[in-house]
């Protein structure tokens, strides 16, 4: 939301959130190392700190993939998912690291170029008639690394703006397809040397988690997108009660195709965008803070009388015509003119513009 | 065709590299105006997506040339579409990746039973060290093992590390010396020891319970111990 780009807007929460990030993340990198020496002592440093660096990427890729369907479901997550790029970053930086590792330790000491040898060496091994078995796993960690790589170099909010909000939405969807080949590269890979159970077990309990909780985060969005009141004759929508709206607070409804977030500002009722400009965030499940609608995921704001942001920002969330007629709440389904002034509607009666 | 590719990459990367650091010097604060004045932090933290994006912003800082105010990129998303795409990864990764969990575990080397041969039922496999440079510093526990049935006779090695060998290969010879060549014709070829971690291969019922020697070689260098057998691989 800055008007000339900062490489990082520190504040407060995100230095708080950033150390624990570090602190967590080296508490459970030293604890899996010091058990790894423990249990295998004749466990090289190389391979201690591959598998470390393997297992710590893994595990920070599960917790990020759950940050979103969590904060979808239970607003007490939201907090966690504020600053999750910074998480998204460090995760890549663990698979590099790993990757790095590898390539030197397995393809680094031959007479042939290091990463020619990455890609060639296990394809030698590998013939179609056995199935899966052999399968070269290192084209899925390639594929996820690339995959992560894009994510990464892409997080800051100039991409955002320079690659279109849709495209780096959806490129940064890809993070599902980098989880589905970083699976396939452990199952393919580590796991087939594996003897115990545990190994698939653990996996498979990541999994269900990850994809329950993102199944269910879908599912609620589905079944929210599916309640839509008919329009009526003069283009407004019956959405709900006055008095559902919560004081400095928004409902959140459907209008035709769009999501609405109908808002309650000392006393008087507005209707902007649901969707954030920023993130496409549900800016009607945050709060009015400092008498601006603040998106709960990076708390952009925005004016919710024109749905400008206070300068010197200058991004501008549509507004919907809106008006309380006998206690309830019809919002018509053509936005306003961009940045026009509404006086809002009393929640007793009248008309928003 | 894995060198050429890479050789693009590179050579992509390269471009990459100079037009990044044109962008940043020039072209950049005309495309988007937030850049100007910006810290050279913020110019680091953006370089490699420039170095992997540079043909759009090329693109871009072209068209700035080109025109007076350049055109702010469409910012609106469909929510409704990505949430689609969203449900349509999830449900293909909720099918294809148990079913791919369930193939791994399948293909896995079975699994032998934890019960070892007695000494007179085989002799435990020696790793013969042929070469000692070749095999300092580094160590393969051997088990020789059957499967829960008895029969199946598996030698289970594990490798801590990468073995230092070209193409070193698992091979089973009679107990004779390695150097005679009358004899190390008749050595069987167990399989390829490319990976660290657990290798597991079934073996003939003869070579687990005959007196043998278990012989780890570069593939080069076995052949150039069994003349024999080079003239009939080639």
């Amino acid at each position: 939301m800055s008007v000339s780009y900062k490489p990082i807007l520190w504040d407060k929460q995100k230095i708080a959130y950033d150390l624990t990030l570090v602190g967590i993340l080296a508490a459970c990198m030293i604890s899996f190392a010091g058990v790894t020496v423990l249990m295998n002592p004749a466990s090289t440093a190389e391979t201690v700190l591959i598998r470390t660096t393997a297992v710590a990427a893994f595990a920070l890729l599960h917790v990020i993939l759950c940050i979103g369907p969590l904060a979808r479901l239970n607003k007490l997550f939201l907090p966690i998912h504020y600053n999750r790029r910074h998480l998204g970053v460090v995760m890549f930086l663990l698979a590099l690291a790993h990757s790095v590792l590898v390539t030197i330790q397995f393809h680094a000491v031959g007479n042939e170029n290091p990463l020619v040898s990455l890609f060639t060496s296990y394809w030698r091994d590998y013939n179609p008639a056995n199935g899966i078995q052999n399968f070269p796993f290192e084209l899925f960690g390639i594929v996820a690394l690339v995959i992560l790589f894009f994510m990464a170099v892409t997080s800051h909010d100039f991409w955002l703006k320079n690659l279109s909000a849709g495209f780096w939405k959806t490129m940064h969807l890809f993070v599902h397809v980098a989880y589905g080949s970083i699976l396939a590269h452990v199952f393919l890979g580590a796991m087939q040397s594996e003897k115990s159970i545990v190994y698939p077990i653990i996996l498979g309990v990541g999994f269900v988690l990850i994809i329950g909780l993102h199944l269910a985060a879908w599912n609620k969005e589905r079944k929210f997108d599916a309640v839509v009141a008919p329009q009526m004759n003069d283009g407004f929508v019956d959405v709900c009660a006055a008095t559902d709206v919560e004081e400095s607070c928004a409902k959140v409804v459907n209008v035709g195709k769009a999501r609405v977030a109908v808002w309650r500002k000392n006393d008087l009722l507005f209707a902007t965008s649901n969707v954030c400009r920023h993130q496409g965030g549900p800016v009607g499940e945050g709060r009015i803070v400092d008498g601006c609608a603040t998106c709960p995921w990076h708390g952009w704001n925005y004016r919710v009388e024109d749905g400008m942001s206070p300068p010197p920002f200058q991004e501008v969330l549509p507004t919907y015509p809106l008006q309380v007629r006998n206690g309830r709440v019809f919002v018509h389904g053509t936005p306003l003119p961009p940045k026009t002034l509404s006086n809002g509607a009393p929640i007793q009666g009248g008309a928003s513009a | 065709m894995i060198e050429i590719t890479l050789v693009i990459v590179g050579l992509y990367a390269v471009v990459g590299v100079i037009t990044a650091i044109a962008l940043l010097a020039r072209g950049l604060a005309k495309i988007d105006h937030g850049v100007a004045g910006t810290s050279i932090w913020f110019k680091l933290v953006i370089a490699p997506g420039l170095i992997a994006f540079w043909p759009l912003f090329l693109l871009k800082w072209k068209q700035a040339g080109e025109q007076e105010n350049f055109p702010e990129p469409e910012k609106h998303i469909t929510i409704k579409a990505l949430r689609v795409r969203h449900g349509v990864q999830i449900q293909l990764l909720a099918v294809l990746l148990p079913i791919l969990l369930g193939l791994s575990i399948w293909a896995r080397p079975t699994v032998p039973i934890n019960e070892q041969f007695s000494d007179s039922l085989a002799a435990l496999p020696i790793i013969l060290k042929h070469d000692p440079d070749y095999f300092s510093g580094f160590e393969v526990q051997t088990t020789l093992r059957a499967d829960r049935y008895g029969w199946n006779h598996q030698i289970e090695l594990e490798i801590g590390e990468v073995l230092p060998l070209e193409q070193p290969v698992l091979y089973w010879m009679p107990k004779v010396s390695v150097t005679d060549e009358t004899k190390t014709v008749a050595s069987q070829f167990i399989g390829f020891l490319k990976r660290p971690g657990t290798n597991r291969f079934a073996i003939p019922d003869q070579l687990a319970t005959g007196q043998g020697k278990w012989v780890i070689l570069s593939h080069q260098d076995f052949m150039a111990l069994n003349p024999a057998l080079k003239e009939k691989s080639a």
